[in-house]
Parts: C-alpha cells; sequence; structure tokens
C-alpha cells in the first residue's frame, strides 16, 4: 500500500476517502474469512479490473508491482506442499486482491483526503487525551518517505553492484539504517519550521 | 535590548556550543540590510547561525533578536517569523501532491482544508505554477521541489527568510530562475551559501570561520578576501 498517490479524476478518485478505506477494510476482512477458490478468484479478477479502470497511469504502476511476484508465487509453492493446490490458489488470490485493493486506495486517494478520513474515524480518542493530529502526521509521514527510503537503498545496493559488490547486500543495511536515523532528525526538524508542533518548544534540536 | 526600526537582527555576546564543541562564544552583530549573505567554509557555523534565528536551536548565553522577537522564549511567534528553506527539498517535502505540500503550511496556521487548498492555489498561480497543483511531487525535478519549498515558505509571508545552502544541488537555469524569486521576495532575506555568485548579489556578506566573523561587509570585498584565504590553504596543502 505504501506508494504514490497518482493524479487524476477517475470515477475512483471521486470516491469520498472515508467510503474507500471502510470498503477496503471490509473486503479485507471477508476475504480472510473465505476458504473458496470460487470466492477469491472471482475477487481477485474484480480487483484487476477496478485497478485497470483508473487509466494508463495504473497500468503502469500495476506492471511495477511485478517484483512481488517472486514472494506470491514462493508462498504458492509453500501452500501446495503442505496445504494443496486449492488452498494455494485461495491464500495467494486473498493477498494479492488485498494489496492491488490497499494500493489502489492510495493511488486514487490524495493524502489530506485520508488524514480527514481518519481524523474523522480517531475522534474518540481526542476524549482520551490523545493527540490525533499527530497520529494523522505520522500516517502521512510514513506513506510519504517509506518509497523515499525504498528508493534510497536501491540508488545506495545500484552504487555497491557498481563497484563490485555481490549478492543482496546486507552489508549495507547498518549504514542505511544510520541514514534513516539521520533522514528522520532532519524531517523533524523541517516539520518544527514549519510550526507543525504546536508546543513552544523544539522537539528534536536542542543543544 | 533596544533594537532600531531598521535593525531586525541583534546579537549580543551569543554563545553556542554542540556537545563540550563551542560552535560560537560571544558573537555579537547588528543587522539592519535587506538582503544579507552567511560564508564560510563546511562546520564554520552558518546553519547553526541560521538555525538560531527561528528559535530551532537556543544560543546558551547572549542575547538574540529577530524582528522584534526573541526566539529563544517566543520560538512559535519565531518560527511564524522566520520562513526556513533547507539544503534538501526531500527532507522538507511531507505530502505526496503540490497543492497538499503547499497546504500544509496553512493547516498549521488553523486554516480549514479548502481555505488552505485555496490559498495554496492563489499562491501557485502567483508564481505561474497552477498547473503543478495535482502533480505528484516525485514527478518533479530537483530544481521544482526546491521551488516549491521557497514558495511554500514565500506564501506564509514570514518577516524574515533563512535559506540554508538552498541551492547546492542545482543546475545554473534553476539557480538563476530561484535567485529572481527571492530576489523579488519583499522579506528580509538570510543565505547560507558556498555559491559566490549568489553571494555577490547580496547588500553585506558575512565571512564566518569556526563560529568567529573573519570579515563582514560589501560582498565584493569579502568574496575577495575569501578567495585569497582559500587560495592560500590550498598552496599550503601542495594542491594549487
Amino acid at each position: 500500500m505504501i506508494r504514490g498517490y497518482i493524479s487524476g479524476s477517475s470515477w475512483i478518485h471521486r470516491i469520498p476517502a472515508g467510503v474507500k478505506l471502510a470498503a477496503l477494510a471490509l473486503i479485507t476482512w471477508a476475504l480472510f474469512w473465505t476458504e473458496r477458490a470460487v470466492t477469491t478468484g472471482p475477487a481477485l479478477c474484480m480487483a484487476l479490473a477496478l485497478y485497470l479502470s483508473v487509466g494508463r497511469s495504473a497500468w503502469g504502476r500495476l506492471r511495477s508491482l511485478a517484483f512481488l511476484l517472486p514472494v506470491f508465487a514462493f508462498i504458492a509453492l509453500l501452500q501446495v506442499i503442505f496445504s494443496g493446490p486449492e488452498a494455494s490458489f485461495v491464500s495467494v488470490s486473498r493477498l494479492m486482491t488485498a494489496y492491488l485493493l490497499a494500493d489502489l486506495v492510495t493511488a486514487t486517494t490524495p493524502m489530506m483526503s485520508m488524514i480527514d478520513a481518519f481524523l474523522w474515524a480517531l475522534r474518540p480518542l481526542k476524549f482520551l487525551g490523545v493527540q490525533t493530529q499527530s497520529i494523522a502526521l505520522a500516517f502521512a509521514l510514513v506513506l510519504r518517505f517509506v518509497p523515499f527510503l525504498m528508493s534510497d537503498w536501491e540508488r545506495r545496493r545500484e552504487a555497491w553492484r557498481a563497484r563490485g559488490g555481490r549478492g543482496a547486500g546486507w552489508v549495507l543495511v547498518p549504514a542505511w539504517i544510520a541514514d534513516v536515523v539521520r533522514l528522520s532528525d532532519r524531517i523533524a526538524e523541517a516539520l518544527d519550521a514549519r510550526g507543525a508542533h504546536n508546543d513552544s518548544r523544539s522537539k528534536h534540536a536542542k543543544p | 535590548m533596544g533594537q532600531t526600526s531598521d535593525e531586525w537582527l541583534k546579537l549580543e555576546e551569543v554563545a553556542f556550543s554542540r556537545g563540550r564543541k563551542p560552535v560560537f562564544q560571544n558573537l555579537s552583530l547588528t543587522c539592519s540590510e535587506r538582503r544579507i549573505g552567511l560564508l564560510g567554509d563546511n562546520g564554520a557555523g552558518k546553519s547553526t547561525f541560521l538555525r538560531l534565528l527561528n528559535g530551532l536551536l537556543s544560543p546558551q548565553q547572549g542575547r538574540l533578536q529577530v524582528v522584534g522577537l526573541n526566539p529563544a522564549s517566543d520560538v512559535s511567534e519565531a518560527m511564524r517569523a522566520v520562513g526556513f528553506v533547507f539544503q534538501n527539498p526531500d527532507h522538507q517535502i511531507v505530502f505526496p501532491t503540490v497543492l497538499e505540500e503547499m497546504s500544509f503550511g496553512f493547516r498549521t496556521r488553523g486554516l480549514t482544508r479548502a481555505e488552505s487548498s485555496a490559498r495554496a492555489l492563489e499562491w501557485l498561480d502567483r508564481y505561474g505554477c497552477a498547473h503543478w497543483a495535482e502533480l505528484s511531487v516525485d514527478e518533479l525535478s530537483d530544481g521544482q521541489r526546491q521551488k516549491l519549498c521557497i514558495m511554500s515558505v514565500l506564501a506564509l509571508e514570514p518577516s524574515v527568510i533563512a535559506l540554508d545552502e538552498p541551492f547546492s544541488s542545482l543546475d545554473l537555469s534553476t539557480r538563476l530562475e530561484l535567485a529572481d524569486l527571492l530576489a523579488r521576495a519583499p522579506q528580509h532575506l538570510i543565505i547560507a551559501s558556498h555559491d559566490l555568485d549568489l553571494l555577490q548579489t547580496m547588500e553585506r556578506l558575512i565571512w564566518l570561520d569556526q563560529g568567529r566573523i573573519i570579515a563582514d561587509g560589501a560582498p565584493g570585498d569579502v568574496v575577495r578576501l575569501y578567495v585569497e584565504s582559500c587560495r592560500r590553504h590550498a598552496r599550503r596543502r601542495g594542491m594549487v
């Protein structure tokens, strides 16, 4: 679900964020209660059709999901071995449907609408003294920066390979984590500078 | 601390340390010019200086006043009065689309979503970028992302804009475009940079080294002294 928004005005773009999020929650919940291929198979087809109805930009995005195929193939293989072919199909089609629908919601919903929907849903927590604005902002930051960090990881791995590195590049993980920590500090500073925290003291950059 | 109508920035014996390492000791300065440049090697204290202005950092000693505010005690007001543009736009941009990013500043000022979007569109239009509104920020070039950051700050109409090496990774034409955008801004500007061409356009240039002011005055004179000093250092290291 963690990828960017596709600007557009398709019919799915026009559905209110709260409705889309509620439908996503309901369908995902229902999917995990069914054990029959006659239900999960058509659900996957429906998710694909919805995805494609958004337009050309979504088709390109669909192609970029190919990197997930080995993961799904691995899950399918394990399921075939331990539970049989039908259970394998049900598991994988269920996961693919949930992923596609979640990605579709992210792709067609502006962040502000999503945040407003979350704030509405989190309203009861306000009575318990929870700062729901902070939760919503944290949600926005995750959606914005996870793709950024993933592409940063890819750039780092590419540089490593260009210099003769081999394998998955696990040796790069500590340096990458250090970069993530530095990045989070800079983002917090930028948020402070933009007045995102309403208290009167910068939270992170004290001497 | 007295401040005349033209003096918008005043430091009196300001001291600031990071851990045990002093960055500034007894730094005193008064500024009335609208365009001020900060020059110096990496680690000279330029970025720290800018962060003191809007309360991101607080001095441990001395007194500081920016447009009549003390950023150490009036942090919220100082952050409203001093807009900040960071070196890397990717650290500043929080939202996935241009309109949402522009709107964010207005939301933090208490405007509703509809009001924020309307104001953001108005400002995008003012800079000829209304067609960017629905674009994903990932579709923008580095220069366009930095322009978005600058527009986001300008839209909030602060009294001062502090820019920390804002053009460091941009091509020449983008630099010229953004420099022109800033030149037209009515605010007081204070820019930390290594870009000597940009710094030459300032009204006053301050050369910092290890937290001390080495030279302060007309940009042409300060740049000449700085370049001569850099050449001497390079010669000593056997690089030139």
